[in-house]
């Protein structure tokens, strides 16, 4: 049903093309290339790759514009950081295990799959320029209701960007749209600053250095008990 | 009931979890497996018809209903799939169906300019 294709931009990942119901990566990244047109019935009527076009157009949008300031500046680009970002996609665009929401009510089972959520807290980046949310985990015992869940991400940041205050608005927006879709009890949000992004080379005041686009750093943001 | 009026029973069924306020769209339920081979046969022309989103199963005298929703993020997902719970059992009330278990599943929530519900 799938070509491999060739796409200079996107490095192969392992991931389950069950997960894109039959198709890669590639092709959804080449479908998007085309403005999503003419559209593809199969490819919109497939939930996962909803999540990943999603996911992949928020992505290209940051990268390209990282992309036209390595061009200016004439450094090489550290792309390591976008794989991580392409492998968090990957394992979230997953059905994963279904979450009851709703009473409990005789003949009626209502859920919602961990990839729509996982898919609504990667959204939420889309409020923060810049920002990527990389992995992105819900640890706990997500079927069963009232069973204390932990959200825990990795994302990167923009250079110069107040880091505790940008993490603390994520984590706020994350919850409050996990209150809004699902019945989880999230006993905390953990996010971890794993990369930063700078549009300039040089150091200067920044201290960053002159031979990258990015640094990385593991900065362990607190946690907060959001119920 | 034939193979058919559980096809049009099906059809009947997407159109009013349409109509639900929220439901942004009707995904095809099953596993990968099932529905790769469903969307393959349809792109290649092979089989009958092509097959309903809504799932139906027959057990005795019990029917079994399955639908996965893509649903707006201006709406939390809990009230919306309350909302497609009340439509969809007063549909199978008035097509005669008694006792019918129903499994709404959200697969996907579409994002709204400014953030979600929660926004």
């Amino acid at each position: 049903m799938t070509e491999e294709r060739e796409h200079p931009e996107l490095p192969r990942i392992g991931f389950e093309q069950d997960d894109l119901d039959g198709y890669s990566l590639e092709e959804l990244s080449e479908y998007l290339d085309r403005g999503r047109m003419p559209r593809d019935p199969a490819i919109e009527a497939s939930p996962g790759c909803r999540l990943a076009l999603e996911a992949l157009e928020r992505l290209t949008g940051v990268t390209a514009e990282l992309r036209a300031a390595d061009t200016a500046a004439e450094a090489p680009a550290d792309e390591g950081w976008v794989q991580e970002i392409l492998a968090g996609i990957a394992l979230d665009v997953r059905a994963g295990r279904r979450i009851p929401v709703g009473a409990s009510i005789p003949g009626v089972d209502l859920g919602i799959t961990e990839g729509a959520v996982r898919g609504v807290i990667r959204a939420a980046e889309r409020l923060f320029p810049r920002v990527l949310i990389g992995s992105c985990r819900l640890d706990g015992e997500v079927t069963e209701p009232g069973a204390p869940v932990r959200i825990r991400l990795d994302v990167s940041v923009p250079y110069g960007a107040p880091i505790l205050d940008l993490v603390a608005g994520l984590r706020a927006e994350i919850g409050a749209r996990l209150r809004a879709h699902t019945e989880l009890t999230v006993s905390g949000i953990d996010i971890t600053v794993r990369d930063i992004t700078v549009r300039e080379s040089g150091a200067g005041e920044s201290g960053v250095g002159e031979s990258g686009v990015s640094e990385t750093h593991w900065l362990p943001i607190g946690t907060q008990a959001e119920r | 009931m034939n193979l058919n009026t559980d096809a049009a029973l099906a059809l009947e069924l997407e159109a009013a979890v349409r109509t639900v306020p929220g439901v942004v769209e009707v995904y095809r339920t099953g596993t990968p497996v099932a529905r790769a081979i469903a969307v393959g046969g349809e792109r290649l022309g092979i089989g009958a018809a092509p097959q309903p989103l809504v799932s139906i199963e027959r057990a005795g005298d019990g029917i079994q209903v399955e639908v996965s929703l893509g649903v707006s993020g201006s709406v939390g997902a809990g009230d919306t799939v309350a909302a497609a719970t009340v439509v969809l059992s007063a549909l199978l009330a008035e097509r005669g169906c008694t006792a019918p278990e129903l499994r709404i599943t959200v697969v996907h929530i579409s994002e709204v300019p400014g953030g979600s519900a929660a926004a």
